[in-house]
């Protein structure tokens, strides 16, 4: 399994590793106890420093997607999907609230945000 | 055993790196450029025109080949200037090998020299891609080399260094040339020690891509086995030293055994990579493969000129030893280099 990176992106490096592990443990590519490469490895692959794929993989041990086991190596943990849902979740509640936050600032009630909520849900569902 | 013999076989080694190699590697230009950056090819079409078409690599190794074929052959009818009278002073087949040696390591110098320039040229032309793509597999040498193989390996590794160790503690042979011999072996087994940690961590680059999966797997086995090599002269040095004779004609026949191995393994190579994809007149199977060989060969015949000194000199050639270490250091390093083990370098696989 691969990961692609652009370093020209507005969406930093370490962020695009930690959102393409994710988009794998969530599909099934990256199953529980696949051993996942060294930071060395990886960032020499890439030519990118090393710091940006230890912070990524500091990331993704916090969010308990893997684990650092020693000299072992850095493994995908078991119950990664559940988390990889959780960060998720977490991340599309913050981006709600901050839109929500920004509807009532403009003066539109409850009911107005929510059927802009559904229309906008609806034409983006049509375009799949 | 005539000379002929030594000869037919060096000739064999000259066609195969030097006619044969610079033909494949040069090759591989463009495939490693598409590897930095795929978009800068097709932005300049007269630069991969320029060198699809350059062929002064091509001939200068052919013309070093030759001249290399020509020395032999002068040395061996005696046309030989009496400037260099003093390689006469050995026996005819160790004269001729060292005079293969010396002209091969040149050789290699310039290949060395020739990869330098060719990346730096690189470096400063071919601006890095901003996409990258990496492997999210762990290689490590348990994928490529099973697990008891490589304890055998190891083991037999150890057990011959633990044997000089053993041999200069408690024996009465701890002089000077005996413990530079004895260092010699350890250098040499960190070097292809170090061949294979490269070959399993190296960057996957053009070769991967344009070969396929097994490239790998096939250079870290092949680095594996290589690290067995220098046993047999080891542990024959090793009997030198302690039974105070020197094994000539076992060297000789060991030494020619080593050259027919490179050949064959470059032979087999080329017609592997032609058997398994037609499409090879134009994209070669593999350079870190013939870098390798090239590599185990001159590690090879280094050691063996320094060994097959006379044996005054080689006592007092500790210092010459030394410099010879730090040549295969560097020629190495420029081995590695030129395979993309250089941070700098980038792959798009």
């Amino acid at each position: 399994m691969d990961i692609v990176i652009q370093t020209n992106a507005p969406e930093p490096v370490y962020e695009q590793i930690v959102r393409q592990i994710h988009d794998a443990v969530k599909s099934g590519r990256l199953k529980p106890d696949t051993p996942l490469p060294t930071v060395r490895q990886l960032a020499g692959d890439l030519v990118i420093n090393r710091n940006t794929v230890a912070r990524a993989y500091r990331i993704l041990e916090e969010q308990g997607v893997i684990l650092t086991a020693g000299r072992k190596g850095t493994f995908i943990r078991q119950g990664a999907v559940r988390e990889v849902a959780k960060v998720r979740t977490s991340r599309a509640e913050r981006v709600m609230r901050r839109v929500v936050r920004t509807l009532l600032g403009e003066g539109l009630n409850r009911k107005e945000i929510a059927d802009i909520f559904s229309t906008a849900l609806s034409v983006e569902m049509r375009k799949g | 055993m005539s000379e002929w013999v030594d000869i037919a076989v060096y000739a064999a080694l000259i066609v195969a790196v030097w006619g044969w190699f610079p033909v494949w590697s040069s090759r591989f230009t463009i495939p490693l450029i598409a590897d930095r950056n795929p978009g800068w090819l097709a932005d300049h079409p007269e630069s991969e025109w320029r060198l699809v078409e350059s062929r002064w690599f091509r001939w200068s190794c052919l013309m070093w080949g030759s001249v290399s074929l020509l020395a032999l052959l002068a040395f061996q009818f005696d046309v030989w200037p009496e400037q260099l009278a003093s390689l006469r002073a050995a026996p005819q087949w160790e004269a001729l090998k060292n005079l293969n040696s010396t002209l091969f390591i040149a050789g290699l110098i310039h290949v060395a020299a020739c990869a330098v320039l060719f990346f730096r040229w690189l470096d400063a032309n071919v601006p890095l891609s901003s996409r990258r793509q990496a492997t999210l597999e762990r290689r490590s040498l348990h994928d490529y080399v099973p697990r008891p193989l490589q304890f055998v390996g190891y083991a037999v590794i150890v057990v011959h260094l633990a044997m000089w160790v053993v041999v200069g503690l408690t024996g009465p042979y701890a002089t000077t040339a005996f413990w530079g011999a004895m260092a010699f072996q350890f250098v040499i087994s960190g070097v292809f020690l170090l061949l294979v940690i490269t070959a399993v961590r190296r960057r996957p680059g053009a070769m991967g891509r344009v070969v396929g999966q097994g490239f790998r797997r096939t250079e870290v086995r092949l680095a594996f086995a290589a690290q067995l090599l220098p046993l047999p002269n080891g542990i024959a040095r090793l009997y030198e030293q302690v039974a105070g004779n020197s094994s000539q004609s076992f060297d000789r026949f060991m030494h020619l055994g080593f050259v027919l191995l490179v050949v064959a393994l470059a032979v087999a190579l080329a017609r592997s990579h032609q058997r398994r994809e037609p499409w090879s007149t134009r994209w070669p199977r593999s350079a870190t493969s013939v870098g390798g060989l090239t590599l185990v060969a001159f590690v090879t015949m280094t050691q063996g000129a320094a060994q097959a000194l006379p044996r005054e000199v080689y006592e007092a050639g500790n210092a010459q030893l030394t410099s010879e270490t730090r040549e295969v250091g560097r020629v190495l390093a420029l081995v590695l280099h030129q395979n993309g083990v250089d941070q700098r370098a980038r792959r798009i696989d």
